[in-house]
């Protein structure tokens, strides 16, 4: 580590310490522990945050969240805030998948009630729910509904009929982010995300059915409505091809800007623009655009396993008690006000694999989590569980109120399908766990199999002994659809 | 060329990474263009009846990089757009001319694919972009062919 020049400072903090020489203006901060602590210093994503640090603007320190990872610009589970005068902003610190995230349902179902149901349900969700490309969207929108959709978000489905009301107060700035300008998304953007609403993708993106096996913070459960056994609905996906367009679109207009502003980088993806500059400004408006799709895609889908959910019962919604517990963007830039040397300052804070975690008493969280704090929903993989975990007081001070966002992956996808059969993968999984698992690639899954990534729980320890995130549910895979 | 590959899948922990060749600049491209469809679809080409032609022109002083970017950036537009696997690609003219009075670089291809059948194709990989993270063309003068990494999110 020495000659890294990483420092522990307490057991779950190490510090790479500034060096100037390495155009650093700020130091290093990564949570973990010494064990994976080893494996980051291997994979030399230390030199991803110290690329990250060497960006103009950024204040107190890079951060990394304990489920670091080599990524490409920003390491994945990356956090800077950066100066609103003179700091950046930058679409690598975001990534492709703009406002990819993650939202999670309750219902009232026990385990239970349902048990003999999973399989068909399942089944008719994985029939009915677009997944990738080459599968036919279910919606097919126009330029100004999608331009509609970019301005609205999540309040777009609710007036069309696809999303619910009474989620919004459980979506990250209520369903609407608010700095949107339709006019900096490119037509090809547009065409992207033009059939993708209301789809899953691929990759790491899921539909799960799931169980609480161990509740963890009793009065944040009850804020959230949580109970042992019961049934809840988890949901992965992002801004799809219109995120990704955006953000490649936007990777050449900074490759320029950042040579008029004389911003010199430590690597071309790191590209960026000064905050307040004209292409900075437009490349946050069309990243709120994507902020905004996102949000309503994750809305739409969830209406539609909701759907299927009616019709596998014979009830509404409400009957079955069906509603968000939270919704939250772990790609994504915003505007956040935070304490810093004991003033207020605005800044502009990047989160590339990472989630909010705001505290108790936060302005943004929501009336009814007022007193526990923002929830923090955290995936682990299709085998083992995933966790619902509150933002923290602490988080406000020692990571921009940023907290970890799953587990990270430990095998390379090449790596993970050399080593493990998907068709095998899905045998096993059901008769050694009774998890159905469902997906349009058996190559796709191998992919994803829990093998390939580290133990969640080691990552939600990490993040709650480092303060950054409080656990309040365990939760264990019944379901699994796969893009 | 390694053993005469076009490209090699490389390990890459968060996402997905080719290594491309070509004893041109020209076939560099193609290839590179042949690794980000593998990575899609390890599908043979069988029936390549759609052709869309490509043409990219910029008025800016732009590097092979990222013109290869802008290239493979084009191909999965139109793959995600019209939802078609291309599997043959055609360079048939790349100009680079970065001159301080009238920069201007011009790439003319051809790609040819199918159409996506689900029950024909399976999609391995949804590409949602090329990546400038390492990217560098290099010639290798002991090969003599031109080689590029190529980090791909997904």
């Amino acid at each position: 580590m020495d000659e890294k020049n990483v420092i522990k400072t307490d057991d779950y903090k190490f510090e790479v310490v500034m060096d100037k020489e390495k155009g650093m203006n700020v130091p290093g901060i990564i949570f973990s522990n010494d064990l994976l602590m080893e494996k980051v210093l291997q994979e030399e994503t230390i030199n991803q945050v110290i690329n990250v640090a060497s960006l103009p603007g950024i204040v107190k320190a890079s951060y990394a969240m304990p489920d670091i990872h080599y990524g490409y610009g920003f390491p994945i589970g990356g956090v800077a805030a950066f100066d609103m005068e003179d700091g950046i902003i930058s679409p690598g610190g975001v990534g492709f998948d703009i406002a990819c995230g993650v939202r999670i349902l309750r219902t009232d179902f026990e385990f239970s009630d349902i048990k003999n149901k999973i399989a068909p349900l399942m089944e008719n969700i994985f029939r009915n729910v677009p997944k990738g490309v080459g599968t036919k969207g279910r919606l097919k929108l126009s330029d100004r509904e999608m331009k509609d959709i970019f301005l609205k978000g999540v309040l777009w489905t609710v007036k069309n009929n696809c999303g619910y009301e009474e989620n919004l107060a459980h979506i990250e700035e209520n369903g609407t982010f608010p700095d949107a300008v339709p006019d900096y998304v490119s037509m090809e953007a547009l065409e992207r995300g033009r059939d993708q609403l209301g789809s899953l993708g691929s990759g790491n993106h899921f539909v799960e059915i799931q169980k609480v096996c161990e509740i963890f913070d009793s009065k944040a459960s009850e804020a959230m409505g949580i109970f042992e056994n019961q049934i809840l609905i988890m949901i992965h996906s992002g801004s799809r091809g219109l995120g990704h367009q955006i953000c490649s679109d936007y990777l050449k207009v900074m490759q320029a800007a950042s040579s008029k502003y004389n911003i010199s980088l430590r690597d071309r993806q790191l590209a960026c623009a000064p905050l307040g500059s004209p292409e900075g400004v437009k490349y946050f408006k069309a990243m709120g655009c994507a902020v905004n799709f996102a949000m309503a895609n994750r809305e739409c889908l969830s209406y539609w396993v909701i759907q299927e959910f009616e019709k596998m019962f014979s009830k509404s919604y409400r009957k079955m008690g069906i509603g968000l517990i939270y919704d939250i963007s772990h790609n994504v830039a915003k505007v956040e006000k935070h304490s810093i040397d004991n003033k207020i300052k605005t800044l502009c804070v990047h989160r590339k694999g990472a989630t909010r975690s705001f505290g108790p008493g936060h302005e943004s969280v929501p009336d009814d989590y007022k007193s526990i704090g923002q929830p923090v929903i955290i995936p682990g993989d299709m085998g083992r569980y995933s966790y619902i975990m509150t933002g923290t007081k602490k988080a406000m001070s020692e990571s921009m109120g940023s907290s970890c966002h799953g587990a990270g992956r430990l095998l390379s996808r090449s790596g993970a399908k050399r080593k493990i059969n998907g068709s095998e993968l899905k045998k096993e999984l059901f008769s050694k766990k009774g998890i159905i698992v469902l997906a349009n690639s058996m190559a796709g899954l191998a992919e994803e199999a829990p093998q390939a990534y580290k133990d969640v729980a080691e990552i939600v320890d990490i993040a709650e002994n480092a303060g950054l995130s409080k656990k309040v549910a365990k939760l264990v895979p019944l379901g699994v659809i796969k893009g | 060329m390694v053993s005469g590959k076009n490209f090699e899948v490389i390990d890459y922990t968060s996402d997905v990474k080719i290594k491309a060749y070509g004893k041109t600049m020209e076939e560099l491209f193609e290839n590179s263009a042949r690794g980000m469809f593998f990575l899609i679809s390890e599908n043979d080409a069988s029936d390549l009846k759609v052709i869309q032609k490509i043409s990219i022109s910029t008025k800016h002083k732009v590097t092979c990089e990222e013109l290869l970017v802008f290239w493979l950036e084009r191909l999965l537009f139109y793959h995600e757009t019209k939802k078609i696997l291309y599997f043959n690609f055609k360079i048939n003219s790349l100009l680079l001319e970065n001159n301080d009075e009238n920069p201007c670089s011009v790439l003319e291809a051809e790609a040819s694919g199918e159409k996506i059948n689900m029950k024909k194709h399976e999609i391995l990989n949804h590409i949602k972009g090329p990546t400038y993270h390492d990217l560098k063309i290099i010639y290798n003068s002991k090969s003599k062919v031109f080689e590029a990494n190529i980090i791909f999110d997904v």
